[in-house]
């Protein structure tokens, strides 16, 4: 696991704004009281989700050859949060932030008691209920598992590990939480584990010819 | 995740990773942030005996982390307590604590560093050293393990806790901790044991070695005599930094992830504060004044805020109105900062206008949050026993300037218990804040009038070691309930928000803080009871200190509540500040007539005696004062 992995939402926030400062770049604030950075940044990574790739919309107030300022964020970013990329979205177009639909997640799964084809079989009848009631902070929440599972599961075994990669979809109800969604699956399948971790490995955007990596 | 493998060293990360995400807030132990050093084949720990964060703001822990990895051969790791949760948790899978930048089991450094923040982090030491596995003894600690050093600001009187540790640092660390490391360094590679290493160290100015001293006691139980052995000094006197301008600042301090107290950018403006407040021990522990120049200071916070991206930086000192040059030093940074969402902040201010100038400086036109007076006593004349030299017509006029410019929220500071003090002296306080509630109201638009806030915060004087004050009986936990009650009575109910001290925690801050070596055995009793995070007021039990203190047959209230003769010996009577023990009699028979002493760093000298001890001087603006 990587100890980004470990940062709560507000605390990666503040890292990357820290990074974009120390970078340098000519950043936009907003007006009032209490001006701050225009950031933001994608669907939020609950504490212990791992992730190989986030976006961020850093607003600038003048132009920055992209090449210089991916190497002056890389020359300011701690190693557990290298910067990859950087582009220029058409302002007139969805911000990076807000084009994002479709998150993928793959799980490693220890010791799990079950084989692959049945998780693949669980994650497929659960797709096809009419709802799905989960409890969330404390609230209980319902979700379309069409709408918020858009494909099935993929399951595969590597010795004692189970891999289970999924896609979720950010739906106008909300997002439904990974690790909440791989406990029922589990619940429903009567599987025991010894232990998981969680990684967010893609989020994408949807569009006529499929998913895109917004960026 | 650690480069250990070069210096035959281990790492707990492989088994510290999986618990991680069952703890509680698991950023405070990942590190790998930015601004961290790598090691070195000599490795000195730096611990703050609590939180991640908490101790991440300490700005001497990153003081000394930056001048210890700024010497080739030599790294200084962090480490801190870790909440109860993972303490448990450690204790249960039998990992040691760590350092935060290799994960290196304590029991594997060279050099452990223990600050000393404050009276009730001491059983939080014990819990640091028991995490660690150590022995809490040093004369148990063999030679296998690092020697335990213990520094900061509650190291005048380090006696309480003399047992556990090796040696103490007195006075300021940046080149003392260094000269301390380098020399142990090349001590052991001398081979030398522990006791040898020590009669070397203790050589080095402000190095105290509590086990070179003996301590004998009378029958009445004060002290007889303190007794050096092994070539250490009769007295030990505090190290001090001549000229701050000749240390390098900080100007890359580890930049945390974690959202810590005090999460932006500090750069010390001055050290030392010669108003002279009676009650007060950073007055006298820090002295003389000596200022950063403008030109210094305003490079060092835009270069810090460069290399870590903070948004914001606090202009830190005991008293930072009081810099000479403090106008020109906001005025440029203001300047240079406008635009950037990057603010400037004050963390003390005077009772006077030109604060309030200040404070509206560094608002520009945005938010005012409040501002904080310290009056410290309700009536002139208490105010005259401790020297605050503060007039009500001064705090009245500064509040209605502060309103005038915009502020709507005040926060009052005032002490209780203070020596000559009467039942009018606390009412006084009722009667203040009611007169300044009065001027808020007037200087402000009336449909303000129902945001006004005055916040009242009244601490009991716990008397200190090394202040005029250190002969005096702190008031009985009865005494301070009854006085809290007549406050109470006194305050006015509508508009003024009023927080005091557990008087509980007071009093024991008072037998601690004046205690001698025999306390060591009631912190080891009181930590078996339970006691660790004891400044944390959900954690602090009292009952387990008074079992701690009738197991070992001690009467706390001989420490705290009785007044010492001025010819008494007192434990802390071989470490000095520079201060002279006279000056401080001196200073306690003008608390007693209400006699003012001026403030040595804008009038003539006071006498203190601590220039001429310690050949030193008062700096401001970068001149030596004439």
């Amino acid at each position: 696991m990587d100890r980004a992995a470990l940062l709560s939402h507000l605390e990666l926030l503040h890292a990357i704004e820290r990074i974009v400062r120390r970078a340098q770049l000519p950043y936009a604030i907003t007006q009032g009281f209490h001006p701050h950075m225009k950031l933001a940044f994608g669907p939020a990574l609950s504490v212990g989700v791992a992730s190989t790739l986030e976006y961020a919309d850093v607003y600038l107030t003048e132009f920055v050859n992209p090449d210089v300022a991916l190497s002056r964020l890389r020359d300011a970013s701690p190693e557990a949060l290298k910067v990859e990329r950087v582009g220029y979205i058409n302002p007139k177009e969805a911000s990076l932030t807000a084009s994002i639909t479709i998150l993928s997640y793959c799980a490693r799964v220890h010791a799990l008691d079950i084989d692959a084809k049945e998780i693949e079989k669980c994650f497929s009848e659960l797709r096809k209920s009419d709802t799905l009631e989960v409890v969330q902070k404390d609230k209980v929440k319902v979700f379309n598992p069409a709408l918020c599972i858009p494909n099935d599961a993929q399951v595969t075994k590597e010795g004692d590990s189970t891999h289970i990669s999924f896609n979720l979809r950010i739906s106008p109800s909300g997002s439904l939480r990974p690790e909440i969604l791989l406990t029922t699956v589990f619940e429903q399948a009567h599987a025991h584990y010894s232990h998981l971790t969680l990684t967010r490995t893609g989020l994408y955007s949807e569009s006529e010819e499929g998913l895109v990596p917004p960026l | 995740m650690t480069n250990n493998q070069n210096f035959a060293r281990s790492s707990v990360w492989e088994r510290l990773e999986p618990l991680l995400p069952s703890v509680e807030r698991p950023s405070r132990y990942i590190g790998g942030e930015y601004g961290t050093y790598t090691p070195a084949d000599y490795v000195a720990g730096l611990c703050y005996p609590g939180t991640y964060e908490v101790g991440q703001a300490n700005q001497a822990i990153q003081i000394l982390y930056s001048a210890a990895n700024g010497v080739d051969g030599i790294s200084a790791e962090r480490v801190y307590l870790p909440w109860i949760d993972m303490a448990d948790l450690l204790r249960k899978e039998g990992i040691d604590l760590f350092t935060l930048e290799s994960f290196t089991p304590l029991k594997e450094l060279d050099l452990l560093g223990i600050t000393l923040p404050y009276e009730l982090s001491f059983t939080s030491i014990l819990e640091v050293l028991d995490l660690a596995k150590f022995p809490h003894l040093a004369s148990e600690r063999g030679e296998d393990f690092p020697l335990v050093v213990g520094g900061g600001p509650s190291v005048y009187n380090p006696e309480p806790i003399a047992d556990f540790f090796d040696a103490f640092l007195i006075g300021e660390g940046e080149e003392q901790f260094v000269e301390f490391a380098q020399t142990h360094k090349a001590l052991k590679a001398q081979g030398l044991t522990k006791r040898e290493m020590l009669q070397e160290l203790v050589k080095i100015q402000g190095v105290y070695v509590p086990a070179f001293y003996d301590v004998s006691y009378k029958e009445d139980g004060t002290i007889d005599a303190i007794s050096p052995c092994c070539g250490a000094p009769d007295v030990v006197y505090k190290r001090i930094v001549n000229d701050l301008n000749k240390v390098a600042p900080v100007t890359c301090p580890v930049v945390p992830y974690m959202d810590v107290v005090h999460n932006r950018l500090t750069v010390e403006i001055l050290r030392g504060c010669t108003r002279g407040c009676r009650f007060c021990q950073a007055g006298m522990t820090y002295r003389p004044v000596r200022e950063r120049t403008s030109d210094e200071i305003v490079k060092t916070a835009l270069d810090g805020l460069r290399k870590t991206g903070y948004d914001e930086v606090s202009l830190t000192s005991l008293s930072s109105a009081d810099h000479s040059q403090l106008e020109d030093i906001l005025r440029r940074l203001t300047r240079q900062l406008e635009g950037s969402g990057i603010s400037v902040s004050l963390p003390s201010l005077r009772v006077d206008a030109f604060s309030i100038d200040m404070a509206r400086l560094i608002s520009g036109g945005g938010r005012k949050t409040g501002l904080t007076f310290a009056p410290e006593a309700g009536s002139q004349r208490l105010r005259d026993v401790i020297n605050k030299n503060v007039t009500e017509e001064q705090l009245l006029a500064t509040v209605e300037e502060a309103f005038k410019a915009g502020w709507h929220r005040v926060k009052l500071y005032f002490m209780i218990g203070l020596p000559t003090e009467t039942d009018e002296d606390i009412a006084a306080i009722g009667q203040l804040v009611r007169r300044v509630l009065d001027v808020a109201r007037e200087n402000v638009a009336p449909r303000l009038r129902g945001n006004l806030a005055i916040g009242v915060s009244v601490s009991t004087l716990v008397p200190k070691s090394h202040t005029p004050f250190q002969w005096e009986a702190q008031s009985t936990d009865e005494e301070i309930k009854r006085k809290q009650q007549v406050l109470r009575d006194s305050m006015p109910r509508k508009g003024v928000s009023l927080s005091w001290h557990d008087s509980d925690v007071s009093f024991l801050e008072g037998v601690i803080a004046r205690g001698d070596r025999r306390l060591s055995a009631i912190l080891e009793h009181a930590w078996q009871n339970g006691s660790r995070y004891d400044a944390w007021s959900e954690q602090f039990v009292l009952q387990r200190w008074l079992d701690a203190f009738e197991a070992c047959d001690f009467d706390p209230a001989c420490v705290a509540n009785r007044k010492r003769p001025y010819d008494e010996k007192l434990p802390w009577s071989h470490i000095s500040t520079g201060v002279s023990e006279s000056y401080l009699k001196a200073e306690a028979r003008k608390a007693y007539e209400e006699a003012l002493t001026p403030d040595c760093s804008f009038d003539s000298c006071t006498g203190c005696g601590m220039c001429q001890q310690l050949d030193c001087d008062i700096i401001l603006g970068g001149e030596k004062r004439a």
